[in-house]
C-alpha cells in the first residue's frame, strides 16, 4: 500500500518567536494576533499556560494577570517565508512536499527514497534530525493516510512508522479534537456532546453533520473517509534562475567580458521565458583573481524578457566601475517575476510621448550612476523647510499633471541642501544680524517667521527672515537661536 | 501700549486642543495686568463656568464667547463670536445647539443662517469668505476682520487679503492671537493634544501642530511689538471688551412654572399640596411639630421662590405613581418636611429629627438638590417624560466631562510619543497595581529605557495632562430645566445615547450657577421591591407599599444582626456582614448608622471602633468639647455624618455657615486635590485653640477627607435605611418572593444569580428549574407540586445564555404546554442556537430527552422551524450518555450561571472531606487561633482604599460563606492564583470576634481535586470593585 508521511512542527508561531528572540525562553511568552490590548492570545508558552493565562485571552487581560508576559505579534507574512524555507528544506528529502492548511504541517511523499535511507525509519528520522538541529520542535510520521497521519503525529513526538492501516486508525481515533483547527463555537457543540477525540467524531454518521454543525465539521469528517484522500499536491521549486561560467584564463577587458557574457545572458533569458517569466532584476557577480568578489545589481524599469536592453545596461554599469583584478569566473543570478503579455497598442492611435523611451533613458542613467541616481522631489507635510520634501528614488517616468490654475509663489527659494553659516555683523551680540561677504550689505530684513519644534526629539528654534542686499538679491536666511548662529538657508530667484 | 485684551482664548476644554485650564487662562491674565479676557472655546461654552468663577474671585472680567465653525459653500471657517448683551449670549447659545444638533457627536458646523437673528454679537472674522458673508447679513458694524500674528509665513499674505477686503466692505480691523496655553512651557502639551486628536504620533504629525510657540497668553508689550505697524487693531480690542458687558452674572435663570389649577398661586398650590399630603402621611392628625415645621419649610421656600422646583418633583413623583413605577428622593431632601408630605422623600424628618438647613438655607440661597431614586428597569420612562413635558428645548441632561486619570494618560501620551503599545500597555496595568503612580521605576519595568528622552516626556506630560478633558459624556440622571428655553442659557448637544441631549456644563457649573438640577437616577433595589410587592399581592393576596411594610419587626433584626443579609439593599457586602453582628442593629435609626458607618470617611477617621465599644458600653461617652455634646449626643460622641462634620466646623473650628458650606462642596467634589488640605490649616489651629484635643482634631480632619471620597449624610442614609429595611423584612418572611424578585431585578446588587439562589436554598426555599413547559421569561413563584399552598421559585428563560430580545419574542408567542419537541420548535421559530442553549440549560428535559438527545434533535429540527406542516425529518436516531449529576451542575452553570440542582463544591465534597478538609459550617464550628484548611469558590475579591493592601475574598461552598483576610505580602507571593482562581485553596488561622469569623490567610493553594474544570466552568467572581 502507499506510503504518505507528515512532518509536524508544532505551535510553529511561538517557535518562529522564540527563534527570534532565544533570551524569551525562560520566560512567559506568548503569541498575540494583535499588538494592541485587544489583541488575543493565540500560542502560549507551557510557563505562561501555568500562570493561568489561556488562548483566545485578550492581551489586556493577560496583562492584568501576569505583568510580566513577553508578547509579539507573529506576522502571516513572517509564517510563510518560515513555511517556504521549510518546504526547500524538506525538498532535500523529498520532491514532493506539500504545505497543508494545518500550521507547521507537511505532507512528504516517502516513496522511492526508502531504499536510500535504508528504510522508512531512517528516513524519517533524518527529517527529524535536520530539524531539530536546526533547533525546530517535531514529530514526523510515515502512515498510509494523509490526515491520520497527521492525526498521529499531533500526539506522537519524534518518530513514527505504523506498520499497517489499522494502527493508524486505532492511534489518529485517541487525538484529541482540540488539536483540530475547528471553530470554537462548533468545538463546544460537539464537546457538549462528548465528543472529544478524532474517534467520537469520526462515529458520528457522515451525513448529519453539515445540517447540525456545518461545512467545516463536514469536511473535516470528510477528509477521514478512505475514499476521499487526494495524493499529495507537491509544491513547485523555487530556486531563481542563474547561471556561470569560467573565463580561462581569467580576464579583465571589458569588452571581451561583455561578449562572453551576452552568451550566458541569452541562456538564461531563454530559461527564464520557458518558465513563463521575465527578469525584474540581474545580479551580475564577478569573482576576481586574488581580489574580492564583486556584485553589481542591475534593474530594468520593468520585468523585461529584451536580452539587449540587459546587456546595454550591464555594459553601462560595467564601464563605471575598475575591477580589482582580472575575472576568473561570471554568474548571473535572475531574479524573476511572472511575465504579463504586453497591451497591443491600437492602430493609428500614438502617444504624444514615448514613455518607453523615457523608461530606457532612466533605466541607463541609473545603470551608468546608479540605483539612486534618478529621483523626484515630494512634498512632505512638515513646518521644517527641510523636512517639507524628500528626494525619492524613482523607477518610472510618468507623464506631467496639468499645471494648477493656483498661481506660483513669487517667492520661489533655491534650498541648500546644508544651510550656510554667516558670521554675526556684531560677534557680541549675535541676535543684531549677520553679515554677508564683502562688497554685500542687508538693506532690510523681513521677518522673523519662527519655526520651533521636535522637542521630543531636538529642539529646534529658528527665526526665517528675507534679506534684501544693496544688490538687489532676495536672501533666506535664519537665526538659530538655541545655537545663536546665523545661516544662509536659500536665495530667492 | 498700555493694555489689551485677548479675544481668542481657548482653554483645555475646547477638547484636545488648548493646554490651559480656564483658571490658569484667568490667572495669567489677572498677573499681567489685562483688564479682561475673552473665553472662547471651540464650538462651544465648556470652560466658561471655570473661568468665570475664577475671574469674580481675582476681579478680572471675562469677555463671553466662543470659536464658531462657519460653513460658507461647502468650505468651513473659524469665526470667533463675543456676546455683547444677554441677549447676544442666548442667540450664540442657540445658533451653537443648532450647529451641533447637524453634527455628529462633538462636532458644530453653523451656517450664516444661523446667526442670522444673532444682533448683539461681535464676529471677529479670520477668512475674507466670513466677511463677506456676515457683512451682507449683519452689515459692518458688527463686524471685526481678526488679524492674528504667530509668526508664520503664512499669515502675512492672508492679512493682506483679509485687510484688503475690510477696507471694501468698510469693516475695522482688530489684532488677536489665538490663544491656547497661558505660558509657552504648555506648548510640548499642545502638540500632544493636537496629536492625540488627530490620530497621529509626534515624529509624523505634520501640519498637525502648531508652527511655532507663539500661542501664549503674550503681556501687553510682546503683543504690542507684533503689532507696531497698526497699534489701533489692538487699542480696539478694549472697546470690544468694554462693550460686551454681558457676563454669566447676568443669566437670569428661572425655573420652569409648573401648570397651575385656576385660581391658583404657585406658593398656595404648594402649601396646598404639602398639607394635603401631611393629612395623608399622619392619617389625618398632623401633629403640631409637624405643621410648625411645614410652615417653616414653605416661609422659606417661599422667600426663595423655589416653590416651581417642588411642584416640578411634586409632578415627577406623581407621574411615577400613576405609571406604578416607585421612586424615593434621597439625599438632603429627606431633611424636608415638605419632601416628605408631597411624597417626594419617605423619611419623616420630624420624627428623625433631621436639619432643614442641610437641605435649604436662606443664608446660602442656592437651589436645593433632589434627588429621585427611580426603578432602574424604567428610568428611561420617566427621562423621556420629562423632555416631552418641558419640551426639548426646556430640558436637557447635564454633562459629565471626562478627564484624564493617569492610565489614560500614559497611554495616549505614549502612543504619540511613539512609544510601543504593547509597553504601554504593560505600563498601565502596572499602574494598577501600584496604586497609580507613575515614576521611572515602573516605566523600566514595563520594558521602557527610563534614561531615554521618550520616557522622560511620557512621565512629564502624562502628570501635566491629568484632569484634562478629554470629551463629553452625559451624568447619569442630571436635568437642566428652565422657564426660557435652556439654551438660551448653554447649548445643547445630542448625546451618544438615541433620543437625549445634553448642555455643555457639567454638575459643578451648574452647582457654581445655581442653576437647578433635577436628579433622576436608576435604583435596582426599587424593582426588586416593586416585582416583591407584585408577587405577594398576586400569590399571597398580602397588598405592601414601602411605608406601610411593618416597622421595626424583631425577626427581622434579629436576622440582620446575624449578617444574613445576602442580597439586603446596602447591608449586603461582605463589610457590612461582618459589621452587622458586632453593631446588631435593633432600630431603624441602628440601620441607619450600619450604613453610614461602613463607609471610607468614619473608616478613615477611626470613628468605627470608638462608636462599637461605646454601643457595648466598654468605653464612657464623653465629648471633646461640652459644646459638641448636642451636635454629637445621637452618635455616641462620635461624628459618623457629613452633617455633624460639618457642624463640628461650626462650632469647634469656628467657621461660618458659609465655610461650612464651602467645606460641604469641597467633600463633595472629591478627588479634587488640594481643595480638602485647604481646610486642614484652617480647622486644626482653631479646634486646638477651642481646647478641643489634637488627635480628635486630626481624627476628624481624617474623616473628612474620608468623605471627599463617599461619605453619607444622615438623611441620605435613613432614605437608604428605609430601603434596607424593607428589603431585609422582605428576605426575613418572603424569601421565596423577595428571591424571585431579585432574580428578576438583575444585574443589580452585590451578588451573582448563583450565589442568591444557593442562598435561598439555604434558607428553604425551593427553587425550580427552567423548564420550557413551565417556565416564563421571568422567574415566577409556583405552588409546588404536592402542596397547596407552599411556593417556589421557577427560574425564568431570562437566565438561559444565548437568549436575547428576538428568542424572548417568539417564546413569548408560543403557546405552552408543548406536546412534543417540533411542536414547540415549529410554534416559537427559535434559531439553532437560541435551541441549542435551551436544550443544553435542560429545558427541553420535560420532553423525555436528556440534553444530548436533546442538542441533537434540536440542530437538526431548526431546519424546519418554518415549516407549516407538522412534518418531523428523517434523521439518524443517536443517543448519547445521559450526564452524571455532578456534570449536571456544570452544565447548569455553563449554560445558565446557576444550577437548582446543587452547589458545584458538592461533587467535590467526597474527596475533599477525606483530605480533612471541611465545609464552611464546620469552620464556623472552629475556636479561635484553629488553623484549618479550606476549599471554596472565589465569589468575591475586594481590595478597599481604606485597608493597606489587605485583599479581602469571600469564598462560599454549599453550606455558605467563608470570609477570608489576605494581607498585601501574602497576596503578592501567591498573586497569579489570588487573582484568578475560581477554586481556592487557603490555608490560615480562625479570627473570632464579637460573632464574626474571618480565616487569615497564611497561603493559598490550588485544590488538588479531580475535577477542577468544574470550579472553572462555574466560575463568576464579582472582584475588586
Amino acid at each position: 500500500m502507499k506510503r504518505v508521511s507528515c512532518v509536524l512542527l508544532p505551535m510553529l508561531p511561538l517557535q518562529i518567536l522564540l527563534r527570534e528572540k532565544p533570551h524569551w525562553a525562560d520566560a512567559p511568552i506568548a503569541v498575540v494576533d494583535d499588538e494592541g490590548p485587544n489583541g488575543r492570545i493565540t500560542h502560549l508558552n507551557a510557563i505562561a499556560e501555568k500562570s493561568r493565562l489561556r488562548v483566545g485571552m485578550r492581551q489586556t487581560t493577560a496583562r492584568d494577570l501576569l505583568p510580566h508576559l513577553h508578547t509579539a505579534v507573529v506576522s502571516p507574512e513572517k509564517a510563510l517565508d518560515i513555511s517556504r524555507e521549510l518546504i526547500s528544506s524538506l525538498q532535500t528529502f523529498s520532491p514532493r512536499v506539500e504545505a497543508i492548511e494545518h500550521a507547521g504541517a507537511f505532507h512528504i511523499d516517502p516513496e522511492g527514497l526508502r531504499g536510500l535511507y535504508g528504510g522508512y525509519r531512517n528516513w524519517a528520522t533524518s527529517i527529524h534530525r535536520y530539524l531539530r538541529a536546526r533547533h525546530w520542535r517535531n514529530s514526523v510520521t510515515v502512515g498510509f493516510h494523509r490526515h491520520r497521519t497527521l492525526a498521529v503525529a499531533m500526539t506522537h513526538g519524534g518518530v513514527t512508522i505504523l506498520q499497517n492501516p489499522s494502527e493508524e486508525r486505532e492511534q489518529s481515533c485517541k487525538t484529541p479534537l482540540h488539536e483540530f483547527d475547528l471553530p470554537g463555537e462548533i468545538f463546544e457543540n460537539l464537546g457538549a456532546l462528548g465528543i472529544e477525540t478524532l474517534g467520537d467524531f469520526l462515529s458520528l454518521p457522515r451525513g448529519e453533520l453539515h445540517s447540525r454543525f456545518g461545512a467545516k465539521a463536514s469536511a473535516l469528517h470528510d477528509s477521514f473517509a478512505e475514499d476521499m484522500q487526494l495524493p499529495i499536491q507537491p509544491h513547485a521549486f523555487d530556486e531563481p534562475s542563474r547561471i556561470s561560467f569560467q573565463v580561462d584564463p581569467p580576464d579583465e577587458d571589458q569588452n571581451r567580458l561583455l561578449f562572453a557574457v551576452k552568451g550566458a545572458l541569452h541562456s538564461l533569458v531563454h530559461q527564464v521565458r520557458a518558465r513563463g517569466e521575465a527578469v525584474q532584476s540581474l545580479q551580475l557577480s564577478l569573482h576576481l583573481e586574488r581580489a574580492p568578489l564583486h556584485q553589481e545589481q542591475i534593474e530594468p524599469a520593468s520585468p523585461t524578457l529584451d536580452l539587449m536592453l540587459l546587456l546595454e545596461l550591464i555594459r553601462l554599469r560595467l564601464n563605471e566601475v575598475s575591477l580589482q583584478g582580472a575575472v576568473e569566473e561570471v554568474e548571473l543570478l535572475a531574479n524573476t517575476v511572472r511575465a504579463h503579455a504586453e497591451q497591443v497598442a491600437l492602430p493609428g492611435h500614438q502617444p504624444r510621448r514615448d514613455m518607453s523611451a523615457a523608461h530606457r533613458a532612466l533605466d541607463r542613467i541609473r545603470a551608468a550612476y546608479g540605483e539612486h541616481s534618478v529621483t523626484k522631489a515630494r512634498v512632505l507635510e512638515a513646518h521644517l523647510p527641510e523636512a517639507s520634501f524628500r528626494f525619492e528614488p524613482i523607477q518610472h517616468a510618468r507623464l506631467g499633471e496639468q499645471a494648477a490654475s493656483t498661481p506660483i509663489s513669487s517667492m520661489v527659494r533655491r534650498v541648500y541642501s546644508r544651510p550656510k553659516p554667516l558670521p554675526p555683523r556684531k560677534p557680541t551680540e549675535p541676535e543684531a544680524g549677520p553679515s554677508l561677504a564683502k562688497d554685500h550689505a542687508i538693506e532690510h530684513l523681513y521677518g522673523p517667521y519662527r519655526v520651533s519644534g521636535g522637542w521630543w526629539k531636538r529642539l529646534v528654534e529658528r527665526d526665517y527672515y528675507y534679506a534684501e542686499t544693496d544688490h538687489g538679491d532676495l536672501l533666506w536666511l535664519f537665526y538659530d537661536r538655541p545655537r545663536k548662529r546665523w545661516f544662509l538657508h536659500g536665495v530667492l530667484d | 501700549m498700555s493694555a489689551y485684551v485677548p479675544l481668542w482664548v481657548k482653554s483645555n476644554h475646547s477638547f484636545l486642543e488648548g493646554a490651559s485650564f480656564p483658571e490658569e487662562l484667568v490667572e495669567r491674565a489677572h498677573a499681567l495686568g489685562l483688564p479682561a479676557v475673552a473665553i472662547t472655546e471651540r464650538d462651544g461654552v465648556y470652560g466658561l463656568v471655570r473661568a468665570h468663577m475664577r475671574a469674580k474671585e481675582l476681579g478680572i472680567r471675562v469677555v463671553t464667547g466662543a470659536q464658531l465653525t462657519v460653513d460658507v459653500e461647502g468650505n468651513t471657517h473659524q469665526v470667533v463670536a463675543l456676546a455683547k448683551t444677554r441677549r447676544g449670549y442666548a442667540d450664540l447659545c442657540r445658533a451653537l445647539s443648532l450647529g451641533h444638533a447637524r453634527c455628529e457627536k462633538g462636532v458644530s458646523i453653523i451656517t450664516a443662517a444661523d446667526l442670522e437673528q444673532a444682533r448683539e454679537v461681535f464676529f471677529l472674522c479670520t477668512t475674507p469668505a466670513t466677511l463677506r458673508v456676515l457683512h451682507a447679513s449683519h452689515g459692518p458694524s458688527s463686524l471685526f476682520a481678526l488679524c492674528a500674528r504667530h509668526l508664520t509665513d503664512r499669515e502675512r499674505p492672508r492679512e493682506k487679503r483679509l485687510r484688503s477686503v475690510a477696507k471694501e466692505l468698510g469693516v475695522q480691523t482688530v489684532g488677536a492671537n489665538e490663544v491656547l496655553y497661558h505660558d509657552k512651557l504648555r506648548r510640548p502639551l499642545q502638540d500632544i493634544l493636537a496629536c492625540i486628536r488627530a490620530g497621529k504620533v509626534l515624529s509624523e504629525a505634520g501640519h498637525a501642530i502648531c508652527e511655532n510657540a507663539e500661542h501664549d497668553l503674550k503681556p501687553a508689550d510682546e503683543l504690542g511689538r507684533l503689532f507696531a505697524d497698526d497699534p489701533a487693531c489692538l487699542r480696539r480690542t478694549l472697546d470690544i471688551a468694554e462693550q460686551c458687558a454681558f457676563s454669566l452674572d447676568d443669566l437670569r435663570y428661572r425655573y420652569p412654572e409648573e401648570h397651575l389649577p385656576s385660581g391658583r398661586s404657585e406658593q398656595g398650590w404648594l402649601r396646598e399640596l404639602a398639607f394635603r399630603g401631611a393629612r395623608s402621611r399622619y392619617r389625618g392628625k398632623v401633629p403640631a411639630d409637624v405643621r410648625t415645621q411645614l410652615e417653616r419649610e414653605l416661609k422659606i421656600i417661599r422667600s426663595l421662590d423655589y416653590g416651581g422646583y417642588f411642584l416640578t418633583m411634586h409632578e415627577i413623583v406623581q407621574y411615577c405613581r400613576e405609571q406604578n413605577i416607585l421612586c424615593q428622593g434621597r439625599g438632603s431632601a429627606a431633611n424636608s418636611a415638605v419632601c416628605f408630605c408631597l411624597g417626594i422623600t419617605a423619611i419623616d424628618p420630624v420624627r428623625m429629627d433631621l436639619l432643614f438647613e442641610r437641605f435649604l438655607s436662606v443664608e446660602r440661597a442656592e437651589p436645593p438638590d433632589i434627588d429621585l431614586d427611580i426603578e432602574h428597569e424604567r428610568r428611561e420612562e420617566v427621562i423621556q417624560h420629562v423632555y416631552e413635558k418641558y419640551g426639548r428645548r426646556h430640558a436637557a441632561m447635564v454633562a459629565n466631562i471626562i478627564r484624564y486619570r493617569i492610565r489614560s494618560a500614559v497611554r495616549d501620551v505614549g502612543k504619540v510619543l511613539g512609544l510601543s503599545r504593547t509597553d504601554l500597555e504593560t505600563a498601565t496595568r502596572l499602574l494598577r497595581h501600584r496604586d497609580d503612580i507613575l515614576n521611572p521605576e515602573l516605566l523600566e519595568e514595563a520594558g521602557l529605557d527610563k534614561d531615554a528622552p521618550a520616557a522622560h516626556h511620557l512621565a512629564s506630560l502624562a502628570s501635566q495632562i491629568l484632569d484634562f478633558p478629554r470629551h463629553l459624556s452625559v451624568h447619569p440622571g442630571g436635568f437642566l430645566l428652565g422657564h426660557r428655553p435652556v439654551d438660551e442659557i448653554v447649548p445643547i448637544e445630542p448625546a451618544t445615547m438615541e433620543a437625549r441631549t445634553v448642555i455643555q456644563w457639567d454638575k459643578y457649573d451648574v452647582d457654581n450657577l445655581a442653576l437647578f438640577k433635577v436628579d433622576l437616577l436608576g435604583l435596582g433595589a426599587l424593582t426588586c421591591i416593586h416585582h416583591a410587592f407584585d408577587l405577594l399581592r398576586e400569590h399571597k393576596g398580602q397588598s405592601l407599599e414601602i411605608a406601610t411594610v411593618p416597622a421595626e419587626d424583631k425577626a427581622t433584626y434579629d436576622m440582620v444582626s446575624r449578617g444574613d443579609t445576602v442580597g439586603v439593599f446596602q447591608i449586603e457586602s461582605r463589610a457590612q456582614m461582618a459589621m452587622l453582628p458586632r453593631l446588631r442593629p435593633r432600630t431603624f435609626y441602628d440601620l441607619v448608622i450600619e450604613v453610614a458607618i461602613v463607609r471610607p470617611g468614619p473608616i478613615q477617621g477611626d470613628m468605627v471602633h470608638p462608636y462599637l465599644r461605646r454601643r457595648k458600653g466598654e468605653e464612657d461617652v464623653d465629648y471633646p468639647h461640652p459644646k459638641l455634646e448636642r451636635i454629637l449626643s445621637k452618635t455616641l460622641g462620635v461624628p459618623i455624618f457629613q452633617e455633624q462634620v460639618m457642624k463640628l466646623a461650626v462650632e469647634a473650628a469656628g467657621y461660618t455657615p458659609g465655610e461650612a458650606d464651602q467645606l460641604r462642596r469641597d467633600m463633595g467634589a472629591w478627588r479634587k486635590s488640594g481643595r480638602i488640605e485647604k481646610h486642614r490649616t484652617r480647622m486644626i489651629p482653631r479646634m486646638l485653640a477651642e481646647g478641643i484635643p489634637e488627635e480628635f482634631a486630626e481624627r476628624v480632619f481624617s474623616q473628612i477627607r474620608g468623605f471627599g471620597e463617599y461619605g453619607f449624610p444622615e438623611s441620605h442614609a435613613a432614605s437608604f435605611a428605609l430601603l434596607a429595611y424593607v428589603t431585609a423584612w422582605l428576605r426575613c418572611h418572603h424569601h421565596d418572593a423577595f428571591t424571585c424578585a431579585i432574580l428578576n431585578s438583575q444585574p443589580m446588587g452585590f451578588y451573582t444569580p448563583a450565589t442568591l439562589v444557593e442562598d435561598a436554598k439555604r434558607h428553604g426555599v425551593k427553587v425550580l428549574p427552567i423548564d420550557i413547559n413551565k417556565s416564563r421569561w421571568d422567574c415566577t413563584l409556583e405552588v409546588i407540586t404536592g402542596t397547596d399552598t407552599v411556593t417556589g421559585v421557577r427560574m425564568g428563560l431570562r437566565y438561559v445564555k444565548g437568549l436575547g430580545v428576538v428568542e424572548r419574542e417568539r417564546v413569548e408567542s408560543g403557546d405552552p404546554p408543548y406536546p412534543n419537541l417540533a411542536t414547540f420548535v415549529r410554534q416559537t421559530r427559535l434559531q439553532k442556537k437560541g435551541l441549542h442553549a435551551l436544550a443544553e440549560a435542560g429545558a427541553l428535559e420535560c420532553f423525555g430527552l436528556n440534553r444530548r438527545d436533546a442538542i441533537w434533535q434540536v440542530r437538526s429540527l431548526s431546519r424546519f422551524a418554518r415549516d407549516s406542516l407538522p412534518l418531523e425529518p428523517a434523521s439518524s436516531q443517536i443517543s448519547f450518555a445521559s450526564l452524571a449529576s455532578d456534570d449536571q451542575v456544570l452544565w447548569d452553570y455553563r449554560a445558565s450561571h446557576h444550577s437548582t440542582r446543587g452547589h458545584p463544591m458538592r461533587g467535590l465534597r467526597h474527596s475533599l472531606r477525606a483530605r480533612g478538609i471541611h465545609e464552611a459550617t464546620r469552620i464556623r464550628d472552629s475556636t479561635h487561633g484553629d488553623e484549618v484548611d479550606y476549599v471554596g469558590l472565589v465569589i468575591c475579591r475586594q481590595r478597599p482604599g481604606t485597608a493597606s493592601g489587605v485583599t479581602f475574598f469571600t469564598l462560599e461552598d454549599e453550606t455558605g460563606f467563608v470570609n477570608v483576610v489576605v494581607w498585601k505580602q501574602v497576596f503578592d507571593r501567591y498573586a497569579a492564583l489570588a487573582k484568578t482562581a475560581a477554586l481556592l485553596g487557603v490555608t490560615g488561622k480562625v479570627q473570632k470576634a464579637d460573632g464574626v469569623i474571618h480565616l487569615m490567610a497564611k497561603s493559598l493553594w490550588a485544590p488538588d481535586v479531580t475535577d477542577v474544570a468544574l470550579a472553572a466552568q462555574t466560575h463568576r467572581s464579582r472582584d475588586f470593585r
